[in-house]
């Protein structure tokens, strides 16, 4: 007892183990990594042509900001439409906007290719149709595609941020303006609009930087015509085998997503300063005017054409088999079929290569569930030091946030120039993948944790403390049990983000063992209508643990919050 | 007979001196008000007798020992916080139930325990209720009985009635002094409002510039603030300046002329040439002259404002003093009236 005491007093007085241990990990696993890019880029210089990364950089920024303009458009209406009227299933619409957001990347390109591919619904029923031998409608491998994944992804950003904004709006602010004069649009210019300036600033610069920072919706969308920084580094790393330049384009990147991450910071600091309390339900009704319902419906029809639709048609190509397998001289024998299910885990030993996805889909289990506890872990340790320490956090915030805003690609080329020299074949290290997603969950499961935990009042473990709670019960009574919710929201984060990470596994996994987005990935690239159905199949059962888990986050955040 | 005793408390707060020197004592069977404006310190005090901060200097006894060294959990002492900080997660018996359950008080003596403090707040029916479910008035009975469950050996609340309306305030306040008086415990009760502070209180104490100005017995504080600044923050305003000219018979010069001779009370409080306050008891106007008037002051009604069950009457006097008094009738504006002041109407304040 008295041992366990000493502990805790050194444990308070020095608190170096509370953020120590995170700390150290992140600087292992992030700066390592990060610092041997730079070595590999200043002693083989020789190989870097400066030149061709004018045009990746100028591309990425392009499509960003393209991608940034079209999500706005489409966001902003939706977020209004959110925040101020009552609609029959808003709750659903609400959740399965969300769900593009946490999809993979890979389920998002296949989700498109079951749409609007060349053997996607729209194209196969066109060729029913016409009688066409080709496919009519191209959408793979073009500009527009990139596009709009972007916008399917990302307009839960806009309609997050901004709608709980304009809903959190105290209503007495604009009704004190039309009672002082205003006409409604005056109300909405001088006094809603300002008001939600800083809102819509930072969600669409946290639009701008994913959108900057994507890569599986570039490489299988976009093709080999379009190449971001991400997809430039990819090939120069994995195709032409020349890390010097790989590592200039990293790091071009990363300073490209620091300054956006300082802007951002800057834009949303203090962002939630004018937005009181409100009570459940005040400031939203029901669309009166015809021109209201009009809104209403095509914010609905917009969304689910540009969010559930490509989904649907996804979950459809993987039960539905539509053409011949390839070699197969029957007549197609379309009609429901669960084959593509059963196939996953048939062992078809046809090349030395192959590796059955039902492998696929225990080591993304594995790795989930190892980064969900390493993750929820640290984050919980950091967000403790953040919150406790305001000496430290100071210069510990930007720090921990540093994965945040280095990309996925980069971070997995990191960690195949530092841990495993100059084989990119493989790696010996089989945990280098949950730690790698574990860097990427964990800012996400920080700012899960630490705003809840800062909302604590001081008094509440102070009242247990009074009744006789001591400092350790106190902390486990009071303490944990409340945040107990916000531990879980995280740990959900981190579990969905590893399943569907993409861009730093590909680097880092082995051929033998690959996750599900890595198995999508390949079975997309291969020919024959089973292999798409099998791509298909697994892409929908991402998508069913995204919707679980989207589901249960919806359902804890709003249990929370207890009044809502 | 328990006894917490507070002596002499010193505390910075971001580079200045919030307490300089509190000292004061409580006993069981009594309340102690301590009363002062926002920020002077008064919520500090409690937290140091709570142990959730330190003092810089100065102890705190309970029954004669010092307890400075007790952590927070082992000292058995009842806070009520201001914002009531009940447990968000727990229900309302949960909430009551904690502090027994941290003395590791057996289960089912815990529920009769709980039932008993929700008895005593009228609260039985809401037991099992969220306290997020609750109204403001409801959180605080479920505060109070969280913090009289475990029986502890003092109470302590913290502005308890803040944050509630004027007319539950007045409701809940006459319970809290019933209840007070019959638990027996010593509390302490904290509070800028005077008019709680005169009905809660046995005792108060006044707390400003971080020390203790006065205390001692309500009805005796009211009867003779220590200085003008306890005189306006219990609520009397009507002062005069003036300088004492001879002790026996005590007479004071003022803008109103000579005032005297003064209860020979004062006497011992004053030397000639004394520069003192004179507080004239708002229930004084008097207009009729009496063989044991001291002084008649002239004035003329600035204003009479009804408040409900009489009026107050603002008498512009000598040179543009205004005074308030109640009167039963309104008085027009600009009637002339003389004052006479009995030795019973006036008080002597030293500077």
């Amino acid at each position: 007892m008295r041992m366990v005491r000493g502990l805790v007093k050194a444990f308070k007085s020095s608190g170096v183990l509370l953020w120590g241990a995170p700390l150290a990990l992140l600087l292992v696993f992030f700066f390592v990594p990060m610092a041997a890019i730079l070595k590999v880029m200043f002693e083989r210089s020789g190989a870097i042509v400066f030149t061709d990364t004018l045009r990746p950089l100028g591309f990425t920024f392009y499509q960003a900001a393209l991608s940034t303009v079209l999500t706005l458009l489409l966001g902003l209406p939706a977020a209004y439409v959110f925040a101020r009227y009552d609609f029959p299933g808003k709750h659903l619409m609400r959740t399965l906007n969300m769900l593009p957001f946490i999809l993979p990347t890979v389920v998002t390109a296949a989700a498109f290719n079951a749409l609007l591919g060349p053997r996607g619904w729209v194209n196969l029923l066109l060729m029913q149709i016409t009688g066409l031998q080709v496919p009519p409608v191209t959408f793979l491998n073009t500009f527009t595609a990139i596009l709009v994944a972007h916008v399917f992804y990302n307009l839960a950003i806009i309609i997050r941020v901004v709608g709980s904004a304009w809903s959190q709006l105290d209503p007495r602010l604009e009704n004190s303006a039309r009672v002082l004069g205003a006409s409604p649009r005056r109300a909405f210019r001088e006094v809603i609009f300002p008001i939600l300036r800083r809102p819509i600033l930072s969600a669409a610069l946290l639009v701008f930087l994913f959108d900057f920072t994507s890569f599986g919706v570039i490489l299988m969308l976009g093709g080999a015509g379009f190449a971001t920084l991400e997809v430039a580094i990819y090939s120069q790393a994995l195709h032409f085998l020349n890390l010097p330049m790989a590592g200039l384009l990293s790091v071009m990147q990363l300073a490209s997503t620091l300054i956006i991450l300082l802007l951002y910071g800057r834009v949303s600091h203090g962002e939630d300063v004018p937005l009181f309390p409100r009570l459940h339900g005040e400031g939203t009704r029901k669309p009166r005017t015809l021109l209201e319902k009009w809104i209403v419906a095509s914010v609905i029809v917009l969304l689910f054409l540009f969010q559930v639709l490509p989904l649907l048609a996804l979950a459809g190509r993987s039960v539905i088999r539509v053409e011949a397998e390839r070699g197969q001289r029957t007549e197609v024998q379309a009609g429901f079929t669960l084959d593509y299910y059963r196939e996953l885990f048939i062992n078809r030993q046809q090349s030395i290569f192959y590796v059955p996805p039902s492998r696929a889909v225990v080591n993304s289990m594995r790795y989930a569930g190892i980064t969900t506890v390493i993750s929820v872990t640290a984050g919980t340790l950091l967000a403790y030091a953040l919150v406790k320490r305001p000496r430290i956090r100071r210069w510990l915030d930007p720090l921990v946030m540093l994965p945040f805003g280095a990309s996925a690609v980069t971070l997995g080329l990191g960690f195949i120039i530092a841990f495993n020299g100059t084989r990119l074949s493989s790696t010996s290290l089989p945990w280098l993948v949950p730690l790698a997603h574990s860097l990427i969950a964990m800012p996400f499961v920080l700012r899960t944790i630490q705003p809840v935990l800062a909302s604590l009042p001081e008094s509440l473990r102070q009242s247990a403390a009074v009744l006789g709670a001591s400092p350790l019960r106190a902390w486990w009574e009071v303490e944990v049990k409340l945040i107990s919710r916000s531990l879980l929201a995280g740990g959900l984060f981190a579990f969905t983000i590893s399943l569907g990470e993409f861009g730093a596994t590909s680097f880092i996994s082995r051929p033998e063992n690959p996750t599900l987005p890595v198995a999508i990935f390949r079975y997309l690239g291969q020919p024959g209508g089973l292999n798409y159905g099998q791509a298909m199949a697994m892409a929908t059962i991402l998508i069913l643990i995204c919707a679980i888990s989207i589901a249960l986050l919806e359902r804890l955040s709003h249990a929370f919050v207890g009044n809502d | 007979m328990d006894k917490l005793e507070v002596v002499n408390l010193h505390k910075m707060f971001e580079g200045a001196p919030l307490l300089n020197g509190v000292s004061f004592s409580v006993e069981a069977g009594e309340t102690l008000c301590l009363l002062g404006s926002s920020g002077s310190g008064k919520s500090t005090i409690l937290r140091i007798i709570a142990g959730i901060e330190t003092q810089d200097s100065g102890s705190v006894f309970w029954n004669g020992a010092d307890i400075s060294g007790i952590p927070v959990h082992r000292r058995r002492f009842g806070l009520m916080f201001q914002d009531y900080a009940l447990f968000p997660h727990l229900t309302v018996s949960e909430n009551v139930a904690f502090g027994l359950r941290m003395q590791r008080v057996p289960r089912a003596q815990v529920e009769i325990h709980v039932r008993e403090a929700l008895e005593r707040v009228n609260m039985t029916a809401f037991s099992s209720r969220r306290v997020t479910d609750l109204s403001g008035g409801e959180q605080q009975r479920v505060a109070l009985a969280r913090a009289l469950a475990p029986r502890p050996h003092l109470l302590m609340l913290d502005e308890p009635l803040a944050a509630l309306d004027r007319s539950l305030r007045v409701e809940l306040q006459e319970e809290l002094r019933e209840l007070l008086h019959q638990t027996g415990i010593p509390a302490i009760y904290v509070t800028h409002d005077q008019e709680e502070a005169i009905l809660l209180g046995d005792r108060l104490a006044l707390l400003h510039d971080g020390r203790i100005v006065q205390s001692g017995p309500t009805e005796e504080v009211y009867r003779q603030p220590a200085n003008t600044w306890v005189a306006h923050f219990l609520g009397m305003t009507n002062l005069l300046e003036g300088r004492v000219l001879g002790s026996n018979p005590l007479m004071v010069a003022t803008d109103c002329g000579e005032i005297g001779p003064l209860s020979p009370e004062y006497t011992g409080l004053s030397a000639p040439g004394q520069k003192v306050y004179l507080l004239i008891k708002p229930a004084a106007l008097k207009f009729d002259p009496t063989p044991s008037s001291i002084c008649s002051i002239s004035g003329e009604v600035a204003d009479s404002r009804f408040l409900g069950d009489h009026y107050r009457v603002f008498l512009r006097v000598c040179s543009d003093t205004i005074m308030e008094f109640t009167s039963s009738e309104p008085l027009p504006q600009g009637r002339k009236l003389s004052l006479n002041l009995q030795p019973d109407d006036v008080v002597l304040i030293r500077e």
